[in-house]
């Protein structure tokens, strides 16, 4: 009889015992199994990243805190986008644990958008992007956005098959914000200091916040702007127009 | 708290790789954690209990083992081990891209019976 879990261990019909002394504990064996937790998610992942490039889809994954400004940065590049006469197609997945609130927002401003309503999950997976984008005309669409909840934390170790990760923090939340919350930050390609326009009021060291991001992300591209006014929207439209142009060349047709 | 998904996917493949070997009960998982996953291992170890419960997983011994990080010094051509999450190079200061370890989140083994 087994002494952990009163199994008979004659019965389990699994196991050799080499040693009678042992035998209570003889019954148990170990199992090699080395199976990576995220293996199913990055699968997924993959096949979203083969899809969208089928597609020549550029994607973003934007992650931040809640309220650091994701989908008025959208809301403003489609308007730069507009602006400058671009016929870039946009469309976004927005991820919230509840309400359609971000998606009629973008719906509102013309931009095709598909709420995720994740419940109570922290994070959007790579299943929950594969569900929402066959609820969009990917042949129509040069960029999307795929908007992650709003978490520091927890969004991080998801890849959704995107082509390029953002991270984006406000100005009202702190220099040290890559330093309290370096997982978001260590894998960003692209980092945005949002919400340029309150950086006096809050009295806002710029210096010690790209130290931070840099000290963290050596390899992101930042970008500093305020989605409200506009300010600094241009140079980070032009930089990911440029992106997606290299990768699935010009948009516009030059004729 | 996406830990609690981790964990499910954990409890997932220990039942499914149990049970595929004839295997009453889990009485030890073995975990390998990386110092950059983003895992807090308190988080786990509370997840664990409410995905185990009701489970052949129950009353099991959540064992987890730290992966520490490793980073390249391209600069250095050596490999080091990070203070931080900076990962600055203790030879000559510069900071490094290349991270080589620290990301594992794996079920490495379990012990049934």
């Amino acid at each position: 009889m087994c002494r952990d879990c009163g199994c008979d261990r004659a019965n389990t019909g699994l196991i050799e015992v080499k040693t009678p002394i042992a035998s209570s504990v003889s019954s148990h064996r170990t199992l090699d199994i080395h199976a990576g937790l995220l293996d199913k998610n990055d699968r997924l992942a993959q096949q979203n990243r083969q899809h969208f490039q089928a597609n020549g889809l550029f994607v973003l994954n934007m992650i931040s805190a809640p309220g650091s400004g994701k989908t008025a940065t959208l809301e403003r590049m489609a308007r730069e986008a507009n602006q400058q006469n671009d016929s870039l197609q946009v469309a976004a997945i927005v991820g919230d644990l509840a309400t359609a609130n971000d998606a009629h927002r973008l719906q509102a401003s013309g931009i095709p958008a598909v709420q995720i309503a994740t419940g109570t999950a922290c994070h959007l997976d790579a299943a929950m992007v594969a569900n929402a984008i066959a609820d969009l005309d990917l042949a129509a669409i040069d960029l999307l956005t795929i908007e992650n909840v709003g978490n520091l934390v927890c969004p991080a170790a998801f890849d959704l098959g995107e082509t390029l990760r953002v991270v984006l923090m406000s100005v009202t939340e702190g220099e040290d914000k890559p330093l309290k919350y370096p997982t978001a930050f260590k894998w960003a390609d692209v980092v945005i200091v949002n919400k340029l326009d309150l950086a006096p009021a809050v009295e806002f060291d710029r210096d010690r916040a790209l130290h931070n991001i840099h000290r963290i992300a050596p390899q992101a591209e930042i970008f500093e702007l305020s989605a409200r006014t506009g300010m600094g929207v241009a140079a980070w439209t032009t930089y990911v127009r440029s992106l997606v142009s290299s990768r699935i060349g010009p948009i516009c047709n030059p004729a | 708290m996406h830990e609690v998904s981790l964990m499910e996917s954990v409890a997932d493949i220990a039942i499914a790789r149990a049970r595929a070997a004839g295997a009453r009960r889990i009485h030890q998982l073995q975990l390998d954690v990386g110092e950059f996953s983003g895992v807090v291992i308190e988080a786990l170890e509370f997840a664990f209990e409410v995905v185990a419960a009701g489970t052949i997983l129950e009353g099991a011994d959540l064992a987890i083992a730290t992966v520490p990080a490793r980073c390249f010094c391209e600069t250095c051509r050596t490999q080091f081990h990070p203070n931080d999450w900076t990962c600055e190079c203790p030879a000559c200061h510069r900071l490094s891209v290349d991270i080589r370890q620290g990301k594992t989140l794996e079920l490495a083994s379990i012990e049934v019976s």
